[in-house]
Formats: structure tokens, C-alpha cells, sequence
């Protein structure tokens, strides 16, 4: 019987599937890998998994018995802890205090008492190797790798049986993986389940008992670890695409004359090194890569917002450096942020000032006037090409659906005159039909002659709407192609770091 | 906007505090509602109504931002103007000192937040305290005695144009259409709501940020400024402690006039109702021999008030919908 088992898990956020029918069981004494590309729904499953959300439908057995958590707290008393790539911490506290914040030992009085707290915690921190000391420190003085250790400490306190890691390693170094590694698999061998989620293909062969790869919010695949072999693993991962053609007919431009836009040997540690994108005209060219790739962080350099230390940025063959988003846009270049609350949205403001927020100039008259009846007539206009249902353009943004929202906000960008878009994630949690519209117009835009760039971590949207694609890996280009000739495992393979990924021509 | 920038929930509510106000005091003694108590409270309300339109500038621009110093900018200034006169300069010359050192303190105030990247609070903390400080060097003190000042000048602070008094009609009223006019019909004002409501996106949109924000500090230093040379010429001295209540109290009629303390909404027409608001009901407390202590009170009872009344508002208005 399985220490923890999930079965027919389904969730959706508005009219977005996130999980469709999830069955995960996991032994006690096993490390189980939840393995996906960004969006899969592995965020979705821990949360499921950790209270903070409940499914839609579905049941959670915990050593056979369905239970439904009621919050956070209740999962955390039934024996589930997770630990996040980024350690939630309170910097200022000490270890010791980290680790009982909330359930302190109290004395009569209420007061803390510290000794039997840090005489609790002290067969745990000798589990994990850890040295005493460390329990008087101020939580910020230690290293991720550290207080990511504490927080594992912390599980075991609260006798933690079931322990999911979420992509512990991003941001470790390796010798902090080699340790992170070892201790698993010591909690392994101590008869707990561990789940560790990850997309590096790399970590997979070295702790996995058993990988499920997660698709599209569905199992493509369970394995045990005889089973697993980089190319199968890979070939699921891109499953969904491969039913997706790439474009029939990508239009013919490479080896053409120059390209309109292009950056070269352009730097920028620690977010990317040496990249060079060659972007024609009247094309599609598509980014693709896992979230942390360096390819937000390139366009944001393109676009006057991040400083590079090295390389150069051509517009029309003339050299460029912006250096402020406002002048990249006065040189023709636009760009639609990834993250629409947080870099695109003025959430309570009407959706015609959403919708014109970046060509105000255009609409000033004497004597520094704005021209009302101008911007609202444009917002009309803007409306009505891209189908943004909303009452009238009045109406707050915030009030919107998702899928309306990015429709204004891609509109922003879409409906002016840039010899180059860069539209970075341009569909990201919006429903289908929304999604395909958007491609509609993206091909539009390329079809019109506009240079546009689509950074996406969605390969079958990368697929669907490009001439061209670009791969990029921990801050540099590690392939380039027709999307053909690539094909989706080939995309995949590259982004994840596997060994058959095609080279980069030279 | 296309409108005046403010809810209409808040509006009725300041127009009924105003109401309720005027009423309160009349009902204690009707005499309160006489032209010449009426002028005087509107005569009162200018200089703090003044600070009070460059405060909702830059609280607008969002990122936590206020102006600590508009008093101390207005003290300054009224000194400096104060010593021109002294030195029997023209006093056309002693105003536009005034203006002009209100517009550099006021950019002092915008480079240090913008270029330095110190938080506005700080900023304008510690240029409050230095510009009181230089005022105090510059008069050993003393206050500069300005009555025998040319009469065109003092009629600044004390003349009457048909019957108004000349600050209301030809400054304070200019100066606010002035200011509506740039926040709620200009390119800036536009890009100055954007900024307040989101300043990353408003950054990506293309919007200079750190311009706008630097802006509104330097229109916050001229405005105070200008209430500085009106209460010199209304009281006939330069004080080197001029408007101290003013650095606060033009916060705080910001955020009753329906401002977001965190930007990106609120207009100078709410401020100027609120400092109708405050100016009558400090006004009415010593009509009516209140004991002066209590005042500061009042006005902090009223702003909570105002808050709570809001949420009311909001409370409902979600449970309807």
C-alpha cells in the first residue's frame, strides 16, 4: 500500500485546465520524480498536495485513508512538509526560531524557552550533519543551500512523512546539490516518501525510484528506475507537441539579407552570456526555453531595461543602445512583458488608458492637452480589431476575464506601427480559444512585415506560430533552426540539457 | 480622466462633512455664517490649500512618495523673500526669489529620490529639517519685520478684490484650475496616474518615470513657495518657523480629500474640498472658544472618520454586487 496516493485529481482555474485526472502514488522508503516543463501542473499538484488548494474533484489516501485537508496546517499535521527552491524564511529570526515559528515551546508564563526548543531540535540537526551552533544565527547569514537545510530540519521536527522538494536545486551550487542529494536519499532509506519535482532531465538517473512525467496537466508516463532512459523521458515531455505540426509552410527568409533586428555577443551575467538572435522581417521567431533561460532577460536589455555589459544590439542595421524602454519604443521596438499584473497591467484603471498607455505622446495637442476624443476613438479601434469584449472602454481592466485582459494588453503593443514586437509569453494562463485568436493575430503581425519575437515556455505554442525557433539554456543559445528540422523532442532535448541535443551551427 | 480624478462616494462624503460642519456650528451660533467669518476661514484655508496641491502631486506618484519639507520649502522661501525686501529690492524680484528657491529645494527634493534612489520619506525628512535650519541661519532668528513693505505687496496677503480676498480669487483659485488642468487633462497627468497605479509597467510602457516623480516634487517646491509669500504678505513678517504645521497638515487633507496614500488615485479636487473641510471646522472651534488643545484632536478624528466612512461605503457596494 502506498504511504500517499492521489487519484483522479482534476483542477481548473476559470476556464483553464490545470490538472486533468492525476494519479500519483508513492511508497514509503522511495524518492518519487514529478517530472515536466514549465505549466504542466506540478505547482498546481503540490499545492493540491500541501492544502493550499483544494481540487476540483479527486481523492488523497494518507496509508489508505481518504482525507481532505482543510488548510495548510491540517496537511502539515497529517506528515507533509515541502521544501521550495526559494526557502521561505524569516530572514531576521534566528535558525532555532525559524524552526518553532508558531509552535514555540512555552513556559507557564508564555515565555519562549529556548533550551528545550534547541533540545529538540538537536537529533535532527544531527541527522542532517548540521552543526549546533548554527541554531543562534540569524537566518539571512546563512546560504540558500543552508536554510533550505533547516527547513528540511524543520520538516523532520514536525514529524514530516511525506517531503516534496520543488526544484531544490535551481539555485544551488553543485556541492550544495551533491548534499542535498545525500540527504535524501539518507530520509529515503529512513522510511520516508520523498517527491521531488524538477525539469532537469540530468538529476533524474541519480535519485529517482520511480518517474511520473507530468504533461499538460495529465501522467504521460510512470517508470521505474530500470525503466528510464533520457530519450523516452524526453519524448514524453514534448508529447503534447508532437501532435502539433510545426507550420506547414514556415515562410523562406534564411540566409536572406540582413536581418532587421539583431542582437550579437550580447551579455549580461548572471542572467545570460554571448547571445546573438538574428530576427528577420516578416517572420515569427520563436524563443523557447525553461523559465529561468535568460530570454525575458535578453529582450528586457534589447529593450533599454536591463544594462548589458558586452555585445551589441542592431535596429536596421544601425547600432543601438537604448537606454530606457522609452527610447526603444521611439526606435521602434516594442515589448509585451511576461508577467501581466505585475510588469503590464494598470489593474484599476479604465481599459483605454490600459490600452494607449504607450503612445500618449501622439495624442497631446496644444496647449499640452490631451486628446480624449482621439484616445477614446482609438480605443475603439483597438477594441474592435482585436474582439476585447468589455462594455466600453471605461470600463476598469481589472474587471475583465484573464483572456480579455491579455488581449488588451497585447493590443497595446500589437496595434502599432514597431518594426519589431517582442511578445514575451503572450498567452500564458488563458483559456484555448483566446490563445488561438492571439496566434491568429501574432501571424498577422508577421504577415504585415513586422519582426516579431515570441518567447514562450509553451512549446506547442512556439510550434504553432513560428518560422523560426531559437533555443536557449542557462543564459545562452544552445540551438537554432527550422522547426522542422529540430522537431519537438529535438526543442525539448535541447532546453532540458539532454545529450542527443542538436548543435548549434555554427 | 474624463473625470475629476475622485469617487463619488468620497465627494458626498466630504461635502456632507462640510455641510455638517457649517451646520453644527450655525446651530450654536448662526453669526458663524457671516460674510466676514467666511472670509476669514477662506483666507486661513489658502496657504495650508496651497501645500496641499503640491502634497496630492506627488503622493499620486505612488512608491510611498511625500513631501516632509513643504513647510519647511515654505518657510525658507518667505525668508529669503523677506531679506530682499529688507534690502529695499524691487519686490516683484523677492517673489520670484521665493518661486525660484522653491523650485530648486523642490528639485533637491526629486534628484535625491530619483537619481540617489533614497525613499522620499527620508529625503524630504531631512531637507525639512535643513531647510528650517538655513532659514534659521539666514535671519540669526529673528523674524524680518515687513510692514512697511511696498502696499502693492502686502496687498498680496491682505488686499480685496470685489469684496473677496485677493489670495482666494487671484492665486489660490488660479492656482487650482491650474492644477487640475495639468493632472487631469495632460499627457503628465496621465502619465502621473499610470506611474502612481503601477510604475514597473508604466516603466515598460514607456512612460519616464523617474521624470514625472521628479517633477512633482519640484511643483510641490514652487506651491509651497507661493504659500510661503502669501502668509509673509498676509502677516507682514517673514518667519523662520513659518508653516510648520503645514508639512503634515497638507498630507493629511491629501489623504481626507480621497487620495491613496500608496498613488495612483485621488485628485486635486478632492484636496481642495477637504481643505474646505479642515478650515472650517478649525475655524469654528475658536469661534466658538473651543479650547485651542483640542483641535489638532478634531482633525485626526475626522480623517478616521472619513477612512471608516469609506470602507463603509466599499462594504456594501461589494455586498450589492
Amino acid at each position: 500500500m502506498s504511504l500517499v496516493e492521489l487519484s483522479g485529481i482534476t483542477k481548473h482555474f476559470g476556464g483553464v485546465r490545470a490538472l486533468g485526472g492525476v494519479d500519483l502514488g508513492v511508497e514509503a522508503g522511495e524518492t518519487h520524480v514529478l517530472l515536466g516543463e514549465n505549466g504542466a501542473g506540478k505547482s498546481t499538484l503540490i499545492r493540491i498536495l500541501t492544502g493550499a488548494i483544494a481540487p476540483d474533484s479527486g481523492t488523497i489516501r494518507i496509508d489508505g485513508a481518504a482525507r481532505v485537508f482543510r488548510n495548510p496546517q491540517h496537511a502539515q499535521a497529517l506528515g507533509i512538509a515541502a521544501v521550495y527552491q526559494e526557502p521561505l524564511v524569516y530572514r531576521h529570526l534566528t535558525v532555532l526560531e525559524n524552526m518553532f515559528v508558531g509552535q514555540e515551546i512555552c513556559g507557564p508564563a508564555g515565555t519562549v524557552r529556548r533550551a528545550a526548543m534547541a533540545a529538540t531540535v538537536l537529533p535532527w540537526f544531527r541527522e542532517l550533519d548540521l552543526d549546533t551552533e548554527l541554531l543562534a544565527r540569524p537566518m539571512s547569514s546563512l546560504s540558500i543551500g543552508y536554510q533550505q537545510l533547516v527547513l528540511i530540519a524543520q520538516a523532520l521536527l514536525r514529524n514530516a512523512r511525506i517531503i516534496i522538494f520543488d526544484e531544490p536545486t535551481s539555485i544551488l551550487s553543485a556541492a550544495e546539490t551533491d548534499r542535498l542529494f545525500a540527504i535524501i536519499a539518507r530520509l529515503r532509506a529512513g522510511g520516508r516518501a520523498i517527491i521531488y519535482i524538477t525539469h532537469r532531465l540530468a538529476e533524474v538517473p541519480r535519485i529517482a525510484d520511480h518517474v511520473t512525467v507530468l504533461t499538460d496537466g495529465a501522467v504521460s508516463g510512470t517508470f521505474s528506475r530500470g525503466e528510464i532512459s533520457e530519450e523516452r523521458l524526453v519524448t514524453l515531455m514534448a508529447g503534447k507537441a508532437r501532435g502539433h505540426a510545426p507550420l506547414a509552410s514556415p515562410r523562406p527568409f534564411a540566409g536572406e539579407a540582413e536581418p532587421v533586428f539583431s542582437v550579437r555577443g550580447l551579455s549580461a551575467p548572471p542572467y545570460f552570456t554571448d547571445v546573438s538572435w538574428h530576427i528577420p522581417a516578416g517572420a515569427v521567431s520563436g524563443i523557447y526555453g525553461l523559465v529561468g533561460a535568460g530570454r525575458s532577460e535578453v529582450a528586457l536589455a534589447a529593450f533599454g531595461f536591463l544594462r548589458p555589459t558586452g555585445g551589441e544590439i542592431r535596429l536596421g542595421g544601425q547600432v543601438i543602445a537604448p537606454r530606457s524602454p522609452k527610447e526603444a519604443i521611439r526606435l521602434g521596438l516594442g515589448y509585451l512583458p511576461e508577467d501581466r499584473k505585475l510588469q503590464g497591467l494598470f489593474a484599476n484603471k479604465p481599459l483605454e488608458s490600459n490600452l494607449t498607455a504607450n503612445v500618449l505622446s501622439r495624442f497631446v495637442r496644444a496647449p499640452m492637452r490631451l486628446d480624449f476624443g482621439g484616445l477614446m476613438g482609438e480605443a475603439r479601434r483597438v477594441m474592435s480589431r482585436y474582439n476585447i469584449k468589455a462594455p466600453n472602454p471605461l470600463t476598469v481592466i481589472r474587471t475583465l476575464s484573464g483572456g480579455n485582459q491579455q488581449k488588451g494588453l497585447f493590443a497595446r503593443w500589437a496595434s502599432r506601427p514597431f518594426r519589431v514586437l517582442i511578445l514575451d509569453e503572450p498567452t500564458r494562463g488563458i483559456d484555448v480559444h483566446t490563445k488561438d485568436e492571439i496566434h491568429a493575430f501574432i501571424r498577422n503581425l508577421a504577415a504585415s512585415g513586422v519582426a516579431v519575437v515570441v518567447i514562450s515556455s509553451d512549446l506547442p505554442e512556439v510550434l504553432a506560430v513560428s518560422d523560426r525557433v531559437i533555443v536557449m539554456r542557462e543564459g545562452r543559445v544552445v540551438a537554432e533552426g527550422w522547426p522542422r528540422e529540430l522537431g519537438a523532442e529535438g526543442i525539448v532535448a535541447a532546453a532540458v540539457g539532454a545529450a542527443e541535443a542538436p548543435r548549434v551551427p555554427a | 480622466m474624463g473625470g475629476i480624478g475622485i469617487d463619488r462616494s468620497r465627494l458626498l462624503l466630504l461635502i456632507v462633512f462640510l455641510g455638517a460642519a457649517l451646520g453644527g456650528y450655525a446651530f450654536i451660533d448662526l453669526q458663524i455664517l457671516a460674510a466676514g467669518n467666511l472670509t476669514s476661514m477662506a483666507v486661513f484655508a489658502v496657504e495650508v490649500g496651497i501645500l496641499a496641491l503640491g502634497q496630492t502631486f506627488v503622493i499620486c506618484g505612488g512608491d510611498g512618495g511625500v513631501d516632509l519639507s513643504v513647510g519647511a520649502i515654505a518657510a525658507l522661501s518667505q525668508v529669503l523673500l523677506g531679506l530682499v525686501l529688507k534690502d529695499r529690492l524691487a519686490w516683484e524680484l523677492g517673489v520670484l526669489a521665493a518661486l525660484c528657491a522653491g523650485a530648486v529645494m523642490g528639485l533637491a527634493n526629486g534628484l535625491a529620490y530619483a537619481v540617489l534612489r533614497i525613499p522620499s520619506i527620508i529625503v524630504t525628512l531631512a531637507t525639512m529639517f535643513a531647510f528650517y535650519g538655513l532659514a534659521l541661519v539666514f535671519t540669526g532668528g529673528i523674524n524680518i519685520d515687513l510692514t512697511a513693505s511696498p502696499p502693492a505687496f502686502l496687498a498680496i496677503g491682505q488686499g480685496s478684490v470685489i469684496g473677496l480676498p485677493f489670495q482666494v480669487l487671484l492665486i489660490y483659485l488660479p492656482v487650482f484650475l491650474a492644477c487640475a488642468y495639468l493632472q487631469l487633462f495632460t499627457a503628465f497627468g496621465r502619465g502621473l496616474y499610470l506611474t502612481g497605479t503601477n510604475d514597473l509597467a508604466a516603466r515598460l510602457a514607456g512612460i519616464g518615470v523617474n521624470r514625472i516623480r521628479c517633477l512633482t516634487f519640484v511643483i510641490a517646491g514652487v506651491l509651497a513657495a507661493l504659500a510661503g509669500v502669501v502668509s509673509a504678505a498676509r502677516l507682514g513678517t517673514a518667519r523662520p518657523d513659518a508653516s510648520e504645521t503645514g508639512n503634515l497638515l497638507s498630507i493629511a487633507i491629501v489623504v481626507l480629500g480621497g487620495a491613496d496614500i500608496f498613488g495612483g488615485d485621488g485628485s486635486v479636487v478632492g484636496s481642495v474640498l477637504a481643505t474646505m473641510v479642515i478650515a472650517v471646522v478649525d475655524y469654528g472651534l475658536s469661534y466658538n472658544n473651543f479650547n485651542p488643545i483640542y483641535q489638532a484632536g478634531v482633525i485626526g478624528v475626522i480623517l478616521i472618520t472619513s477612512v471608516m466612512a469609506q470602507n463603509l461605503v466599499r462594504f456594501r457596494a461589494r455586498q450589492r454586487s
